[in-house]
């Protein structure tokens, strides 16, 4: 990051290339579209290249880059909302990818639909990008205790959907 | 161990970590919580599209240029401190210390004390709000709140209300006195702020609108003799929350700006 600030363009290439995958993935899990997450992508990291200044080399780099990643979340879902409202949600482009069921259980992605946002936020850098509490803490302006909080209600709405998920599975079986 | 531990030990173990021997026995006989971490410990794989990194990196390496990281947290600080503390000195030569004056000494003590400490949690915030990913101790929304509450109950504390039959006339010279230096030190803090990322332009303007509304509070204590609490309350204070209020104003004006802009390139 720090040559990246120094112009060095080797640097530069190779960091879109390690962090891309990653952040492609945080945004996938949480929009509607393949499409949806491209643009995110490519808006974040003009974003990223507008503000390499503001990153510090004695600070984390992954709670800088997520905050960023975080702030285009939001604005492109503002954005999507906007646009669902104005042009009808039929006309949305794809689902992401279809939702993979294992062994009867709900997919990842469809549990994280039943998720209010900044759940499913706090969630997906969890488990899908590995972040720790406080980085997640630093990147959504929020304190680790909040971050905490959120990811317990979280795991408690994933716990009664899958519950549900259960219990349809059962009767449906017992039926002749 | 219940199934509210297993969720803790969840949020602290990185995805595809070994499930620590203590969780595993628990898990072995619980349903619900083997469903839940097969749910969750297979997230799903994705990859950009692989024509889109090269673009990403084509247009990135087309400006490539140098750039001076921004001054640490410290000059930050300092600097935001100094936008405030100028406008103030500046109004108070201007303007006088006829407040200062009527003051007893422990209200000089609460008030200015109150001010200080106030300007530099905000400027602090301030300061890191225009760094990505910095830690904040404090939401700024509950900061503003709680600087506003504080200066508020330092105030009713410290003066007495009593009848003024030129409440209005004498309160609207304050309070325009009041917004002249907030919007002379925003300026200035506006000139700091911009050199960070705002990445949530309503909350670093409402934080911003509190610290000019602040520099505005310092000229009217050190400016007004009027010791009147009704007063205070209404326009010296009133001058600070306008001042907050038209932070949270220009930036909620910033962020939509900023999505319709996006919305076009789109």
């Amino acid at each position: 990051m720090i040559r990246y600030q120094e112009a060095d363009s080797t640097a530069a290439a190779l960091l879109v290339e390690r962090l891309s995958p990653r952040l492609y993935r945080f945004f996938a899990v949480q929009t509607a579209s393949r499409a949806d997450a491209d643009d995110m992508l490519q808006e974040f990291w003009l974003r990223v290249h507008r503000v390499r200044h503001t990153y510090r080399a004695a600070e984390p780099l992954l709670p800088w880059v997520y905050a960023i990643a975080h702030r285009v979340r939001v604005d492109g879902y503002r954005r999507r909302c906007r646009l669902s409202r104005e042009i009808g949600v039929n006309a949305l482009p794809e689902p992401a990818a279809p939702p993979q069921h294992r062994g009867g259980a709900p997919a990842f992605d469809e549990l994280l639909a039943g998720l209010p946002d900044s759940q499913r936020e706090v969630l997906t850098m969890l488990k899908v990008d590995g972040l720790s509490i406080e980085e997640i803490a630093r990147a959504t302006s929020s304190t680790a205790g909040a971050v905490k909080q959120k990811a317990h209600r979280a795991y408690r709405r994933i716990r009664a959907l899958l519950e549900q998920t259960a219990d349809v599975t059962e009767r449906g079986t017992e039926r002749p | 161990m219940t199934c509210r531990d297993v969720d803790g030990m969840l949020i602290s173990k990185r995805p595809r970590a070994a499930i620590p021997p203590e969780m595993s026995a628990h898990i072995a006989g619980c349903d619900r919580c083997r469903r839940l971490i097969q749910a969750l410990e297979h997230a799903p794989e994705a990859a950009p599209p692989p024509d889109r990194i090269g673009r990403i990196q084509s247009a990135i390496l087309a400006d490539l240029k140098p750039v001076k990281p921004l001054p640490s947290a410290g000059v930050l600080w300092v600097a935001f401190l100094l936008a405030v503390a100028v406008v103030a000195a500046i109004g108070t030569s201007v303007l006088g210390t006829a407040g200062w004056h009527a003051l007893s000494t422990p209200q000089r003590v609460a008030i200015f004390a109150t001010l200080a400490a106030s300007a530099a949690l905000l400027a602090l915030s301030s300061g890191r709000q225009i760094v990505p990913g910095s830690m904040l101790r404090m939401g700024p929304p509950v900061l503003v709140i709680a600087v506003l509450a504080v200066v508020t109950g330092i105030c009713a504390i410290a003066f007495r209300p009593h009848a003024e039959p030129t409440f209005v006339a004498t309160g609207l010279v304050c309070l325009r006195i009041g917004l002249e230096c907030a919007v002379a030190a925003a300026v200035l803090v506006w000139l700091v702020l911009r050199r960070g990322a705002i990445l949530t332009p309503m909350l670093t303007g409402a934080t911003a609108g509190a610290l000019a509304g602040l520099s505005g509070l310092t000229v009217l204590e050190m400016f007004c003799p009027n010791l009147n609490r009704n007063h205070i309350l209404a326009w010296h204070l009133g001058a600070v929350l306008a001042s907050v209020l038209g932070g949270v104003a220009i930036g909620i004006i910033a962020e939509y700006s900023g999505s319709w802009r996006a919305r076009r390139s789109h």
